[in-house]
């Protein structure tokens, strides 16, 4: 079997995105291999070595409450199907009272508990409804939609993509304290920066989890590189995206991390110290060189960032093409100091939560003669319910895309 | 010139993107003489609303510097997708970046990524894409209008994406897709008035393996309503249907009439014409102002996800021992 086919496998140690119904979310494979939803317990060993995008039936363990095996099942006739025995053509015959349910809770909770499939329950639920067979045909999907998100027999687990990924942690943040990256949001960031896979990239990035660096990453190919600037307020599991996207050491390397603090204080300490003895640089090269591996290590083991002396030096020798800066903090001092690093003709793109933020920052750049294609953007999102005779937007929409400011960076007048 | 990577310095040859504000930006190619309608060679000037632009002015110059215009400046950009897509000469209607941009994530396209599009229309999207699955990827376009078919195949040459793009003339909808793309696609886009009939040469496009994504771009609404009824026909799950309208405000420097001023006793009309006007007390402040007439729609965007095929569950097992 070849490799990449092995990279389609579930294996233990990895990353998994788990969707039960409408629920996803990351979940790495320990040795143990169970994991827990909810009030359920269910053992994944089953479905190590199967092909991602494998569905699997949740299996009952008989004397455990609530525990579950997994069966793998491809076959998408199997999955959970009610059949509906005639129904009504309006609703005004249904009187709402919660009587119409003829099973009480605990008798509910009772076929749950004693190994029940979710299938047999809801069919149960069926026979003992008054009203199921009064409801119209709409009617009686949506109330089977809502029972099979409760009791579905059947979860699927996949391969981390940056998609996925961004839909689980978005659900997840909150503003102030992290920030949630809508997937049309972070769609236009990689747009505006014009990702290059073979180009060199700047970014600071603080509050997203990890979700900007594992995007970057995932558009590199092996010549590009991406140096990542971190605050030294940087939140826990800062680095969670990037865990989740099980990249391989070698993509790794091509991320260098670099604190904020250290560039400021340690980039004229470093232009003097080459000023003046050149021969100060091999006496610390061996330093160097452990340090950089050690920034691996930290991401893989402690999921902290540490400055990396190659991504100091590499900052300082080189000519960037883009720069993405999305974080909690007051971004205009952090755009004004690394815009320099850009080369001419290239993108910069800064994220904020608040649109007045980016206001002042719009305000100040209006007057800079090396920036130009000034920008400042939200976006109007919303999805559709397409289904026959009763397509419509969601009655709901999302409003947390957040606001984008972006320009390329030119030849200032002389 | 070549699309694929930044280069710095213009070149004869080369396409620029020649900006003189976000209303005003042309795509120009850089040649230095030119035919004129006689059949004649002469120095090639572009005019714009600023004067005249000597293009071998440019030769020799860095991308992103600025130039000088007989009435004024403009500044030289490299033909990023973007800006390529904003400049481009349309054959068709085309897809902008706030959707180019969505399609490629929700296609999940990254560098190896192989792509089967149509139409190819005016090769806006394909550029983008291009861009992003290179340096290993492939996009396989197809148009069934012969010339734009063959004037996309020109542009991606002259482009340099020879190797990232291949353009064929293909009535899609009769025949579907070429037999060499067939098992290998990651991923399918369309942009056509019937990809409800495209779904099953999509199947045998994409990757047995499952898990490919198929993304089609409609205007109407019963476009998406016949193509989600296919897709679901065809054992597509995750079907999702998307709208994105990119809004965009300007920031300016306003002021307002204070109260103080609004409430003065009014100017007495009599009064002599030499009479000091109460100083007006003004408030400056930051105006952040949405487009007064912003594109209200574009398409909707549907997506799916082709899952794995039925397969016996050992078969998979016995392979991991060979290894
Ligand atoms: C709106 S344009 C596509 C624009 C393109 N996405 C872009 O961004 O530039 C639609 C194209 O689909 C082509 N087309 C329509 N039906 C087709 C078919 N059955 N097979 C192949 N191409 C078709 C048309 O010739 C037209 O060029």
């Amino acid at each position: 079997m070849t490799a990449t086919n092995l990279k389609n496998i579930i294996t233990q140690g990895n990353y998994l995105i788990i969707n039960k119904n409408e629920t996803y979310l990351i979940h790495q494979v320990s040795n143990k291999a169970t994991l827990k939803l909810g009030r359920d317990v269910i053992d994944l060993k089953a479905s190590i070595g199967q092909p991602y995008s494998s569905t699997f039936k949740l299996e009952p363990i008989p004397e455990k409450k609530r525990h579950y095996t997994l069966v793998i099942c491809n076959d998408n006739q199997a999955r959970n199907q009610w059949a509906t025995n005639g129904c009504g053509t309006d609703n005004k015959l249904i009187t709402d009272d919660s009587s119409s349910q003829l099973l009480s809770t605990d008798e509910i909770i009772a076929l749950k508990e004693s190994g029940e499939t979710g299938q047999n329950i809801v069919e149960r639920l069926l026979e003992n409804s008054k009203t199921f067979q009064l409801k119209t045909e709409y009617a009686q999907e949506k109330y089977l939609k809502k029972k099979a998100r409760k009791y579905c027999d059947f979860l699927t687990i996949f391969k981390p993509t940056i998609r996925l990924v961004t839909d689980v942690l978005y659900k997840q943040q909150t503003i102030p304290k992290t920030i949630p990256i809508r997937f049309d949001t972070l769609a236009q960031i990689l747009c505006r920066v014009n990702l290059d896979p073979g180009g060199k990239y700047l970014l600071y990035e603080n509050g997203s989890q990890g979700l900007l660096q594992a995007s970057l990453l995932n558009q590199l190919h092996d010549d590009g590189c991406l140096i990542h600037i971190f605050s030294s307020t940087a939140e826990q599991n800062a680095l969670r995206a990037v865990k989740a996207m099980n990249f391989s050491e070698s993509k790794m390397k091509q991320m260098l991390t670099v604190s904020l603090y250290e560039i400021l204080n340690k980039r004229n300490e470093l232009d003097i110290k080459e000023e003046k003895d050149e021969d100060d640089v091999p006496i610390c090269s061996e330093d160097k060189k452990r340090k950089s591996d050690e920034a691996y290590i930290q991401v893989k083991k402690k999921h902290r960032s540490i400055t990396s002396m190659d991504g100091l030096n590499f900052l300082k020798s080189n000519k960037f093409d883009g720069l993405i800066v999305v974080c909690r903090e007051e971004p205009t001092e952090i755009v004004k100091t690394f815009l320099p690093y850009l080369s001419l003709s290239r993108p910069f793109v800064v994220y904020s939560a608040y649109r007045e933020i980016l206001v002042s920052l719009y305000a100040e750049f209006k007057t800079r003669r090396d920036v130009v294609f000034l920008r400042l953007t939200d976006s109007f999102m919303r999805y559709h319910q397409v289904l026959p005779s009763r397509t419509h937007p969601d009655v709901t929409m999302d409003n947390g895309g957040g606001y984008l400011f972006s320009g390329l960076f030119v030849e200032g007048t002389k | 010139m070549s699309f694929n990577r930044y280069k710095d310095i213009i070149e004869e040859g080369d396409t620029v993107i020649l900006y003189i504000n976000p209303q005003a930006m042309y795509a120009i190619q850089v040649q230095s003489i030119i035919e004129n309608r006689k059949g004649e060679k002469v120095e090639n000037v572009m005019q714009t609303k600023y004067g005249a632009l000597k293009i071998s002015s440019l030769f020799g110059k860095q991308f992103g510097s600025k130039v000088n215009l007989s009435h004024g400046w403009a500044y030289v950009l490299y033909p990023t997708p973007e800006l390529w897509t904003q400049t481009l000469p349309h054959r068709t209607q085309i897809i902008y970046t706030p959707d180019i941009s969505l399609i490629m994530f929700m296609l999940e396209l990254k560098p190896g990524s192989i792509v089967v599009e149509s139409g190819t229309g005016s090769g806006s999207l394909t550029h983008s894409m291009a861009f992003r699955v290179q340096p290993t990827g492939h996009i396989y376009t197809y148009d069934f209008h012969e010339q734009r078919a063959d004037q996309a195949q020109k542009e991606f040459k002259s482009h340099g994406l020879s190797d990232i793009v291949t353009s064929q003339c293909r009535d899609v909808c009769q025949n579907g897709f070429c037999d060499k793309v067939s098992g290998k696609a990651d991923a399918v886009f369309l942009d056509l008035p019937h990809p409800h009939l495209v779904i099953p040469f999509a199947i045998k496009a994409l990757k047995p393996s499952g898990g490919g994504r198929i993304c089609t771009f409609s205007p109407c609404i019963e476009q998406v309503i016949r193509t989600c009824q296919a897709l679901q026909d065809h054992g597509f799950v995750h079907l999702k249907t998307v709208e994105c309208l990119e809004k965009e405000y300007q920031v300016l420097n306003r002021t307002v009439t204070t109260f103080a001023s609004a409430s003065r006793p009014p100017p007495v009309a009599t009064g002599p014409q030499n009479a000091i006007e109460p100083e007006r007390e003004d408030k400056k402040f930051v105006a952040c102002v949405p487009s007064t007439s912003p594109r209200g729609h574009t398409g909707y965007l549907t997506t799916a996800t082709y899952p794995v095929e039925n397969q016996p569950p050992q078969m998979v097992k016995i392979e991991i021992k060979c290894e």
